[in-house]
């Protein structure tokens, strides 16, 4: 068995590897991964080290991104932002993805009035706009960097329960459960045993695509001012406090905006590489 | 084809109601006291004590509920503190601009993604379709409203053609529109390519080509009606995610529609517009989506099908009974 599942990962490593824009979307988030965990040794300066004397200075050496209204380095802002971002995106995600895929497999799984009753519940979420959905959460809530994650996290949960509930359903009359339940399996061990690792494979792809959506959600929400509070150095927030900068500061909104596109986009050419590799039928 | 149609009529209440709820639970919680909100923090206990009882808010959560639904009902949501107006009034003023901008945004997307689908997969790998697929990935990988501040950056403060601010005519259309739909046109690109790949592999496709057809019939008359089917699916999401996306850039553009109303309203703690507008957002997204499923019915000839045949099978049980 283990040998079996060894084979089928290098099977689809090696399908990946082929695909040489995933290769590059993946050494971007390996890049973006040690920003985050070295940033002190690479940030220049400490993101909150404001320095009157040095505001709005133009990109320079000393500044390779330049320095906002407070005299802060916007490349340290940015190296620590990608720390923020991505826990924000990894952390929520996998909750909303954890959440919500649960209640895909249950509702898929048992059916009948279960399916009925966490369908129409996803349909509820899903009938909100997300970004007004995690808006309503956050006022609920109020702001802050956990506030956002939550807010988010609730946000990712219905798409992870509707591909889990699709893929439930077409594993869920497979011989093997089957004969799973015939030998007396509970409920609960069919769904976590026999269940849930079969139907990974496009809950990996929805993961990797949504980490990407979470991030920029979370941004929007900080830009909106209704998540993550200065001085944390989130890139949402630090556009929202350098577009009245706009006119004459244009590096203020560039950079922490640049971070948050290569970093999507490096989600999404991973994402886009593993659904092939992990489905060759579906490639078009 | 009508029992459908019923069915996902009937479908969509539970979802609608279910929407009172969830958004009545949120602000239920979070709300405090708004007899105190109203009367300010110097008023006397006794006074804010009255106001309560008056405002029905010392009843339970259920009866709460069940007033405020029937409220909803009869289009009653709630007045302002802040202003002393009712609510949808105030909502309605602004609706219009959203729905504007969200529709605009649509169009345009539909515009312009659905012909570069199109030329994508008839030209799978030509120049045309690298550069729009570049365009599709970039479109999905950037946040809506710093693309926005991207364009003001170019247009506004670098070219000086378009005006960074405001709605009052076509020309301020131009950049909230584009970013608005960035994401949309990536999708509707992306899905459009993809489906109208696998169609024109198909059999019928050759089948009309063995015949003669010039090569615009065979796209336009045979495989594009086919693959248009998902697509337009993809099209209520983005309706959804396009009314998100107003939400953000009114904020970028100082447009004063509702999305600016609403997140205007949280800072100021002013939850029941914030209760209103969120309900209003959801019925409207909701209803597109109800109106885009039953679209897609009558379009679909599977859906058509199915029904037309489950009706041939009810005659011919009909008659084995009577035969009986």
């Amino acid at each position: 068995m283990a040998k079996k599942k060894k084979g089928q990962l290098l099977q689809i490593w090696r399908r990946l590897k082929k695909n040489p824009l995933s290769m590059l979307g993946m050494a971007i988030l390996v890049i973006l991964v040690l920003t985050a965990v070295f940033a002190d040794f690479i940030a220049p300066y400490p993101y909150d080290l404001q320095n009157y004397g040095a505001a709005k200075q133009f990109p320079s050496k000393a500044h390779p991104f330049g320095t906002d209204n407070y005299g802060r380095d916007i490349f340290s802002r940015v190296v620590y932002g990608t720390r923020v971002s991505l826990q924000i995106g990894f952390i929520s995600l996998t909750v909303g993805a954890l959440i919500g895929t649960v209640l895909g497999t249950l509702s898929g799984y048992f059916g009948g009035r279960t399916d009925t009753v966490i369908m129409r519940f996803t349909d509820i979420l899903m009938s909100i706009p997300k970004v007004v959905l995690a808006i309503a959460v956050a006022s609920t809530l109020g702001p802050g960097l956990v506030n956002a994650m939550i807010a988010v996290a609730i946000s990712s949960i219905p798409s992870f329960a509707r591909v889990a509930r699709a893929s439930t359903l077409t594993v869920r009359d497979q011989e093997y459960i089957e004969a799973a339940k015939v030998i007396g399996a509970g409920n609960f061990r069919i769904i976590f045993r026999h269940i849930l690792p079969n139907i990974l494979a496009p809950i990996i792809v929805q993961a990797t695509l949504g980490v990407g959506i979470s991030i920029i959600l979370a941004a929007s929400l900080s830009f909106l001012g209704l998540g993550v509070e200065p001085p944390t150095p989130e890139w949402g927030a630090m556009l929202s406090a350098a577009r009245t900068f706009i006119r004459d500061e244009w590096y203020m909104v560039l950079f922490p905006g640049l971070a948050i596109m290569l970093t999507v986009l490096a989600l999404n050419l991973l994402g886009d590489g593993l659904r092939d590799a992990l489905d060759p039928k579906l490639k078009a | 084809m009508l029992n459908y149609i019923f069915k996902r009529i009937l479908a969509a209440i539970p979802v609608l109601l279910g929407v009172t709820l969830l958004v009545f639970t949120m602000l239920y919680f979070t709300e405090g006291d708004p007899a105190r909100l109203i009367l300010g923090d110097t008023a006397a206990e006794e006074e804010v004590e009255a106001l309560r009882e008056e405002l029905g808010l010392n009843e339970s959560f259920i009866s709460q509920y069940i007033s405020y639904l029937g409220g909803v009902l009869k289009g009653d949501l709630g007045t302002d503190y802040i202003t002393g107006r009712p609510v949808r009034d105030e909502i309605m003023e602004r609706l219009g601009t959203t729905l504007k901008l969200a529709a605009a945004s649509i169009i345009f997307s539909i515009v312009i993604a659905i012909p570069a689908g199109i030329i994508s997969a008839v030209r799978q790998y030509s120049l045309i379709d690298i550069i729009s697929m570049v365009i599709a990935l970039l479109g999905n990988s950037m946040p809506n409203f710093w693309l926005a501040l991207m364009l003001i950056l170019f247009f506004s403060v670098y070219l000086g053609v378009l005006p960074a601010s405001g709605l009052y005519g076509l020309k301020y259309y131009i950049m909230p529109v584009i970013g608005i739909s960035a994401g949309a046109v990536a999708t509707i690109t992306r899905m459009t390519r993809s489906s109208m790949l696998e169609v024109i592999r198909q059999d019928y496709i050759r089948m009309a080509r063995i015949k003669g057809q010039t090569e615009f019939a065979v796209i336009v008359k045979h495989a594009l009606k086919n693959a248009l089917i998902p697509v337009i699916t993809v099209i209520g999401i983005q309706f959804t995610v396009a009314v998100g996306g107003a939400v953000v850039n009114e904020q970028v553009f100082a447009i004063p529609g509702l999305g600016k109303f609403l997140v205007d309203a949280i800072k100021a703690r002013n939850y029941r517009v914030v209760q209103g507008g969120v309900l209003v957002l959801a019925i409207i997204c909701s209803l597109v989506n109800l109106f885009i499923d039953l679209l897609y019915a009558f379009i679909d000839p599977r859906i058509k099908n199915q029904f037309r045949e489950s009706g041939k099978l009810r005659s011919i049980r009909k008659a084995r009974e009577e035969g009986l």
